[in-house]
C-alpha cells in the first residue's frame, strides 16, 4: 500500500556539499591549467597531481580526526601539536634511546592517546570550553616537546634526525612511480571512517550528539563515552599524521605540522562539516582537502610566493566559515525558523 | 558561606597576585642573588612595556565578551606599515609614521569587528584565520626577512631611563595607559557598559545598550593597542621582524594574565589593575626561570600549566555562578 | 465660580489608565489571544487570572514589547503605545518583572539597579551618588541588602528583589509582575506586598499575574479572568470568592472529542510504583501506575510534573525515595538504564529535547534502538526503513519521503515521530511518559493523539500523561494526580473529576 522510500540516491548525492566541491575541483583544474599556460608553466601534468597526492597524506589524518570531532559538535586545536610530539618521540626514541622503531612508534601513540584522554576529561568533567581547553593543552604539549628534545648536554634540538631503515622504507615506500604508499593508507582511512560514520551505530550516535546532545541523551545515547572516544581518536590520528611526516622527513621537528592544523580544519568545513555539528562526512572532508591542496599547488605553479600560502589559508578558512554561516542562515530562513 | 566565596571570586585577585610576585622574586633572590642587577631590571621593565600594551587591549576585549587571536599579527602588520612609511618618505618624523601605523592597527581590529559582529562568525576561528592572513602578508612583504630600522629617535623611546634608575620612561607611559583605561572602565558610563555587555548581552539590550557596537569598539581598541605594543617591541629590537612577535604569542600570555587577574572568560568581570598584575607575575616568572637557568621547556610548561589552571578555576567559578543564577531563572549566554 | 475652582483643584491628580483594546494574537495552530479588552487603573492592583494557555503570558509579552500583537492596541492614558521592542517598552514606562531575571551577576546590586542609567557627575560615574540613591531605595524596601555586593552572591529571593527595585528606580507608571512570589519566603512576600501597597499609593498601575489564590485575595483590587485567549470577566476582589473565580476560569464546551474515545478498562498489576520521591524540585511524591492505566499529572506550570518524570527516567538525580518497576526496586543513573528497562519519555519541549531537527525521520525514529538494527557491524538500512515505515503507517505521519528532515514536518507530525520512536516493534515499552504531547498541535491531530493514548493502554502499557490543559487531563486519564509546588496535592478519578476541583487542587497551598 505504501511505497514510501528514501529520496533517490542520485538526488541525495547531488545535494551534498561534496558534489559542489567536485565541480569546484574540476573548475579549478581547468582554470589553473589555463593560467599556467599563460605564464609558461605547466599545471596539468602527472608531476603536479602526484605532488598534490603527496601533500594530502599528512593533513589527511588530521582532517579525519578533526572531522569526526566537529560532527559531534566539538573541536581539538591540539591535534597538530600532538602530531609534532609524536614525531619527536619517534625520532628521539630511535636515535637517542636506541629503541626499535616499532616500540618508539607505540610509545608515541600512547602519548597521543593519553593527551586525547586529558582533553576529554577537561571538557567532559571540568566543563571547559573545547576551544580553549585544547589550546591550553597545545601549550603544555609544546613544553613537553621542548623537554624531550633537550639532549643530555642540555641543549634544545629543534630537529632530531634518525636513521632507521625499516621506518624510512615504509615512509618512503612508493607504490606506483612516485605515489607514496601513505596516500593509499590515508584514502583507505578516509573510506573506513566514512563507513563508520554513516553506517555504524557509533557513527550515527556521533551525528546525533552533534545534532542535539540533550535529545540524544534522552534517547539513551552515551554522549560522554563517545566524546571520550572521539578525542582519543583525534589525538591518535594526530599522532599517525606525525608518524607519516617523520617517516618521510627522516626527522622529528618541533615545527612539524605547524600549518596543517589549519588545513585540516578548513578542509573539514569546506567539505560540509558544519561547526554546528551533526552534518557533513568524510567524503566531503576528503574532497575539501583535495580542493585546498590543488589550490595551493596551483598558486605555487602560477608563481605566487610561499608566504601567500599563509595568507590564502587564512582567507580560505574565513571564506569557508562565512559560507557555513550563510548556508545555515539561508536554510533557517527557508524553513521559517 | 556561599555568598562570601562568590564575593571573593568576583572581586579581583590583585592582592593574591602581588603576593605571588613577591614570592617569586624572593625565591629568585635567594637562589641567584647576583641576578638582581640594574640591567636585568631594565630588561624586565622593558618587557613589561609591550606585554602591558597587549594585555590592556586583550583584557578589555575579554571583559566585553570577545577575544582576538590576531593581536600579535595586527602588531606585526602595523610595524610593517611603520617600516614602509619610513622607507617611502625619508625624513618623515617617526611620530607621524607611528600614527599611521596605529591607524593600520585600528583598521585590522575593525576587520575582526566586522567578521565577528557583522557577519557573526565565531570570533575564535575567524580571528585565528585573520591571524594567518596578516601574518602571511607581513612575511610576504619582506620575503620573510628582517629589516632593520635605523631611527635613533625611535630606538630611544625604549632605551631612555629615568635618571640613574633602571626604569624606562616608557614604563611610566605604559602605567599611565593602564591607569587611563582603568579610569574609563570604572568611572565612565561607557566603561561600565563594557562589563554589562560582556556579562549579559540580553540584559544590556534591555537597558538600551548595543553590545555589538561596544564589542566592535573594543576590537578596534585592541588593534590600536596592539599597534602600539608592536612599535614598542620593534623599537627594542631595532628591526622589523615579520615572525618574531607572532611566535611569542603575547595574546595567550595576556589571556592567562587576565584570567589570573580575575577577568572571566565569559566576560563581564575583572579589573585592568589585576590583569596587569597578572602580566607582571608572568613576566617576572619567566625572568626568574630564565635566570635560575632552568631549561626552556620548563618555562613553556609553566606558562602552559598556568593557562590550564587559570581556565579551570574560571570554569568552576563560572559554573558556580551560573548555577546560582540558573536556580533563580537566569539564562546565561554562552561563550561568544 | 468659587466652587468650580475648588473642584478643578481637587481633580489635579489625574488617575492614569492602561487600556488593552481588542488585543488578538495567533500562533501557528492556536489563537493565543482573541479580542481581549479591559482597562487597568492607577492606584489599583489588577490580577490577571487564567489557567495555562489562557493567554496571560502572551499578553505580558505583548505588553513588554517582546512580541507584537496581530490586532489591537495598548493605550496609556489614552495614547497608543508603540511597543516595538523591549527597550522601547521600558522607555515608554512599562516594566515587566519576569521569572527570568535579567541581571549582570558579576556586578554590584547598585549597578544592576541603575543599569544603563548610572548617575554621572561632570562626565564621570559618581559611585557616591549611586550608592546613596541605591541605599535610599533599599531602605524604602527595608531589606538587608548591601548595595556594593555582586548580585551573584545574593540569595535567589534577594535577586528577585533587586529586579523589582530596578523597575522601581525606573519610575515606570506601569509595573507588571509575573509570578513574583515563587522564590520568596513569607517574610519577603510581606516586604513585597508592602512595596506594592506603596506603589499603589503613588498611583502606579500594577498588573499581577499569579496562581496563588491566597495572594490574589490579599493584595489585589480587581481581577480579570482569561480563558482560552478570551476575556471572561472583570471582578472586584472584594466582591468575589475562590469558587466563583475557578468557575470563570474553566467550564467549556468540549463537544464530542472525548465522548468518542475508545478506552481501556482492563488494568493489570502495578507496573510502576513511586514512593516518597524527592529531588531538587519535588518533594515526597508517591503514586502507583498499573498496566493498561493512564495516569494524568495535572498542575500549573512550575508545579514539578516534568521534574518528577525526568527523575523517573534517570535524566535527573534523585535525592531520596524509591522507584519500583514491576515490583523490583530500580536505580536509573542515566536515561539509557531507564530505556533498557522499558521506560520511554516524550519530552516536554519536543524541538529542544526530543528531536534531532536537521536529521531525517529515519534517524529520529531509530534513535534508541540502534543496537538492534545491526547486521554484522553495520546499521541495516532496510531494517531502519521498515521501522520508519511502520511508524509512519501506525500514526499516519504525513511525509513524501522516508528521509525528510523532521524540521520540515508540522508539530503534530513531529510529535508522532517521537511516539513512533518509542512504540516501534523493536522497543518494549512498559511505561510510556508523555509530557505535554499536544502542545502547539492542531485540534484534529490532538484527537488522534488522545485515541493513541487509549490504544497504548489497551496494549497493556502504563501511560503517564502530563498536560497543562485541564480539559485534556481529566478527560483522557483514568486517575489524575494533581501537583503544586513540587508536591502532590491530591488525586481524583476521572469519573469524579471536574475542572473546578482539579484546578482547586492545582492551586492548593
Amino acid at each position: 500500500m505504501n511505497n514510501l522510500t528514501r529520496t533517490s540516491l542520485v538526488k541525495r548525492l547531488v545535494r551534498t556539499q561534496a558534489f559542489s566541491l567536485l565541480i569546484l575541483l574540476v573548475a579549478m583544474i581547468l582554470i589553473f591549467t589555463a593560467l599556467a599556460a599563460l605564464k609558461g608553466a605547466r599545471f596539468f601534468t602527472a608531476k603536479t597531481f602526484i605532488g598534490i597526492l603527496q601533500d594530502i597524506a599528512v593533513p589527511g589524518f588530521l582532517a579525519i580526526g578533526a572531522g569526526c570531532l566537529i560532527v559531534s559538535g566539538n573541536i581539538d586545536l591540539s591535534q597538530a601539536t600532538v602530531g609534532a610530539l609524536s614525531g619527536i618521540v619517534i625520532a628521539i626514541g630511535i636515535s637517542w634511546w636506541g629503541l626499535p622503531w616499532y616500540v618508539a612508534v607505540l610509545i608515541a601513540m600512547l602519548f597521543a592517546a593519553a593527551i586525547g584522554l586529558i582533553n576529554a576529561i577537561l571538557i567532559n568533567e571540568i566543563g571547559m570550553a573545547p576551544f580553549i581547553a585544547t589550546m591550553a593543552m597545545a601549550a603544555v604539549i609544546r613544553a613537553l616537546m621542548q623537554l624531550l628534545a633537550t639532549d643530555s648536554g642540555g641543549a634544545l634540538q629543534s630537529t632530531v634526525t634518525f636513521t632507521d631503515p625499516a621506518l624510512t622504507t615504509i615512509g618512503g615506500y612508493n607504490i606506483i612511480g612516485d605515489i607514496p604508499m601513505t596516500i593509499v593508507i590515508v584514502v583507505v582511512a578516509f573510506i573506513i571512517y566514512g563507513i563508520i560514520l554513516k553506517k555504524t551505530e557509533l557513527g550515527r550516535s556521533i551525528y546525533m550528539i552533534g545534532g542535539n546532545r540533550r535529545a540524544a541523551r534522552l534517547s539513551g545515547i552515551n554522549s560522554k563515552g563517545i566524546i571520550y572516544f572521539l578525542y582519543i581518536n583525534c589525538s591518535v590520528l594526530g599522532g599517525i599524521s606525525g608518524l607519516a611526516y617523520t617517516a618521510r622527513a627522516k626527522q622529528g621537528s618541533l615545527q612539524a605540522l605547524s600549518g596543517d592544523q589549519f588545513t585540516g580544519l578548513t578542509a573539514a568545513i569546506l567539505g560540509g562539516i558544519s561547526f554546528a555539528g551533526g552534518s557533513g562526512g568524510m567524503g566531503g572532508a576528503f574532497l575539501g582537502l583535495v580542493v585546498l591542496k590543488t589550490f595551493y599547488k596551483g598558486m605555487l605553479i602560477v608563481g605566487s610566493s610561499t608566504y601567500l600560502t599563509l595568507v590564502l589559508s587564512g582567507t580560505l578558512l574565513i571564506l569557508a566559515l562565512s559560507l557555513d554561516v550563510w548556508s545555515q542562515r539561508r536554510q533557517r530562513k527557508r524553513l521559517g525558523i | 558561606m556561599k555568598q562570601s566565596i562568590i564575593r571573593k571570586i568576583i572581586n579581583g585577585k590583585a592582592t593574591l597576585l602581588i603576593i605571588l610576585i613577591l614570592i617569586v622574586l624572593l625565591i629568585t633572590y635567594i637562589r641567584m642573588p647576583n641576578s638582581f642587577t640594574k640591567g636585568n631590571a631594565q630588561q624586565i621593565l622593558s618587557n613589561l612595556c609591550f606585554y602591558g600594551m597587549f594585555g590592556v587591549g586583550v583584557a578589555m576585549l575579554l571583559m566585553g565578551g570577545g577575544f582576538d587571536f590576531a593581536t600579535s599579527a595586527h602588531a606585526t602588520i602595523s610595524t610593517l606599515v611603520f617600516y614602509k612609511v619610513l622607507q617611502w618618505i625619508p625624513g618623515i618624523p617617526w611620530g607621524i609614521a607611528a600614527i599611521i601605523s596605529i591607524i593600520a592597527g585600528a583598521l585590522c581590529g575593525g576587520v575582526n569587528a566586522f567578521l565577528s559582529q557583522g557577519i557573526k562568525l565565531m570570533p575564535f576561528i575567524a580571528t585565528i584565520g585573520m591571524s594567518s592572513v596578516w601574518s602571511g602578508l607581513a612575511q610576504w612583504a619582506t620575503r620573510g626577512q628582517f629589516k632593520s630600522i635605523n631611527n635613533p629617535g625611535f630606538s630611544a623611546i625604549t632605551a631612555k631611563c629615568i635618571g640613574k634608575t633602571p626604569i624606562p620612561w616608557l614604563f611610566l607611559f605604559v602605567i599611565a595607559v593602564v591607569v587611563a583605561y582603568s579610569v574609563v572602565l570604572k568611572w565612565t558610563r561607557f566603561g561600565r557598559s563594557v562589563l554589562v555587555c560582556g556579562g549579559n548581552p540580553a540584559a544590556a539590550r534591555l537597558a538600551g545598550l548595543n553590545p555589538d557596537k561596544i564589542k566592535s569598539i573594543l576590537y578596534i581598541n585592541n588593534g590600536i593597542l596592539a599597534a602600539v605594543g608592536g612599535l614598542i617591541w620593534s623599537s627594542q629590537q631595532k628591526m622589523y621582524n615579520p615572525t618574531g612577535l607572532t611566535s611569542l604569542m603575547p595574546e595567550m600570555t595576556s589571556l592567562t594574565a587576565a584570567m589570573l587577574g580575575g577577568v572571566s572568560f565569559m566576560g563581564g568581570s575583572g579589573t585592568l589593575g589585576s590583569a596587569f598584575m597578572g602580566i607582571v607575575l608572568i613576566t617576572t616568572l619567566s625572568y626568574a626561570l630564565q635566570t635560575m637557568q632552568l631549561p626552556l621547556w620548563f618555562t613553556t610548561l609553566v606558562n602552559g600549566l598556568l593557562l590550564v589552571i587559570a581556565l579551570t578555576i574560571d570554569s568552576f567559578a563560572s559554573k558556580k555562578i551560573r548555577k546560582n543564577m540558573a536556580t533563580a531563572g537566569i539564562v546565561m549566554p554562552g561563550m561568544r | 465660580m468659587e466652587l468650580e475652582q475648588k473642584a478643578a483643584q481637587t481633580v489635579e491628580k489625574k488617575v492614569r489608565t492602561l487600556e488593552f483594546k481588542n488585543i488578538s494574537k495567533a500562533f501557528p495552530g492556536v489563537q493565543a489571544l482573541d479580542d481581549v479588552s479591559f482597562t487597568a487603573v492607577g492606584g489599583k492592583v489588577l490580577a490577571l487570572l487564567g489557567e495555562n494557555g489562557a493567554g496571560k503570558s502572551t499578553l505580558l509579552k505583548i505588553l513588554s514589547g517582546d512580541i507584537p500583537c496581530d490586532e489591537g492596541q495598548i493605550l496609556l492614558d489614552g495614547e497608543p503605545l508603540a511597543l516595538t521592542s523591549p527597550n522601547k517598552a521600558i522607555n515608554l514606562g512599562i516594566s515587566v518583572i519576569y521569572q527570568e531575571r535579567q541581571l549582570i551577576p558579576s556586578m554590584s546590586v547598585m549597578e544592576n539597579i541603575f543599569l544603563g542609567a548610572l548617575p554621572v557627575r561632570s562626565g564621570f560615574v559618581s559611585y557616591k551618588e549611586l550608592k546613596a540613591q541605591t541605599q535610599a531605595i533599599i531602605d524604602e524596601f527595608g531589606l538587608p541588602i548591601d548595595p556594593t555586593v555582586p548580585v551573584a552572591a545574593l540569595s535567589i529571593a534577594h535577586q528577585q528583589m533587586v529586579e523589582i527595585m530596578k523597575a522601581y528606580r525606573r519610575n515606570s507608571p506601569v509595573i507588571a509582575f509575573d509570578e513574583p512570589t515563587a522564590p520568596l519566603t513569607d517574610k519577603e512576600i510581606d516586604i513585597l506586598f508592602g512595596l506594592i501597597k506603596r506603589l499603589k499609593e503613588e498611583g502606579k498601575i500594577i498588573i499581577y499575574v499569579s496562581h496563588r489564590m491566597k495572594e490574589i485575595f490579599q493584595i489585589t483590587d480587581e481581577i480579570v479572568v482569561l480563558k482560552d485567549g478570551k476575556f471572561v470577566t472583570k471582578l472586584n476582589t472584594s466582591e468575589t470568592n475562590e469558587q466563583e473565580l475557578i468557575k470563570a476560569m474553566v467550564g467549556r464546551d468540549i463537544g464530542d472529542t472525548y465522548a468518542n474515545l475508545s478506552r481501556n478498562d482492563k488494568y493489570g498489576d502495578v507496573v510502576l510504583e513511586v514512593n516518597n520521591l524527592t529531588t531538587y524540585a519535588v518533594h515526597d511524591v508517591s503514586f502507583k501506575l498499573r498496566k493498561g492505566e493512564v495516569i494524568g499529572l495535572a498542575g500549573l506550570v512550575g508545579a514539578g510534573r516534568t521534574e518528577v518524570v525526568r527523575a523517573i527516567f534517570g535524566a535527573d538525580p534523585i535525592i531520596s525515595g524509591e522507584i519500583k518497576l514491576e515490583g523490583k526496586p530500580v536505580k536509573f543513573k542515566t536515561p539509557r538504564d531507564a530505556i533498557n528497562a522499558g521506560i520511554a519519555l516524550c519530552p516536554e519541549d519536543r524541538k529542544e529535547q526530543g528531536l534531532i531537527l536537521w536529521a531525517p525521520i529515519t534517524h529520529n525514529v531509530s534513535l534508541p534502538v540502534l543496537k538492534k538494527l545491526k547486521k554484522f557491524l553495520f546499521l541495516d538500512a532496510k531494517a531502519e526503513d521498515d521501522l520508519t515505515l511502520g511508524a509512519i503507517q501506525q500514526y499516519s505521519i504525513k511525509t513524501p519521503t522516508l528521509d525528510k528532515k523532521v524540521l520540515e514536518l508540522s508539530g503534530g507530525n513531529q510529535q508522532k515521530v517521537i511516539l513512533g520512536r518509542w512504540t516501534s516493534k523493536l522497543v518494549t515499552t512498559k511505561v510510556l511518559i508523555l509530557d505535554e504531547p499536544t502542545k502547539g498541535i492542531d485540534v484534529g491531530t490532538k484527537a488522534e493523539i488522545y485515541q493513541m493514548v487509549c490504544d497504548f493502554a489497551k496494549q497493556g502499557i502504563g501511560v503517564i500523561f502530563i498536560s497543562s490543559e485541564l480539559t485534556e487531563v481529566i478527560n483522557v486519564a483514568d486517575t489524575i494526580y494533581v501537583m503544586h509546588n513540587g508536591r502532590i496535592t491530591g488525586s481524583v478519578k476521572r469519573e469524579e473529576a471536574t475542572e473546578e476541583n482539579v484546578l482547586a487542587l492545582a492551586m492548593l497551598e
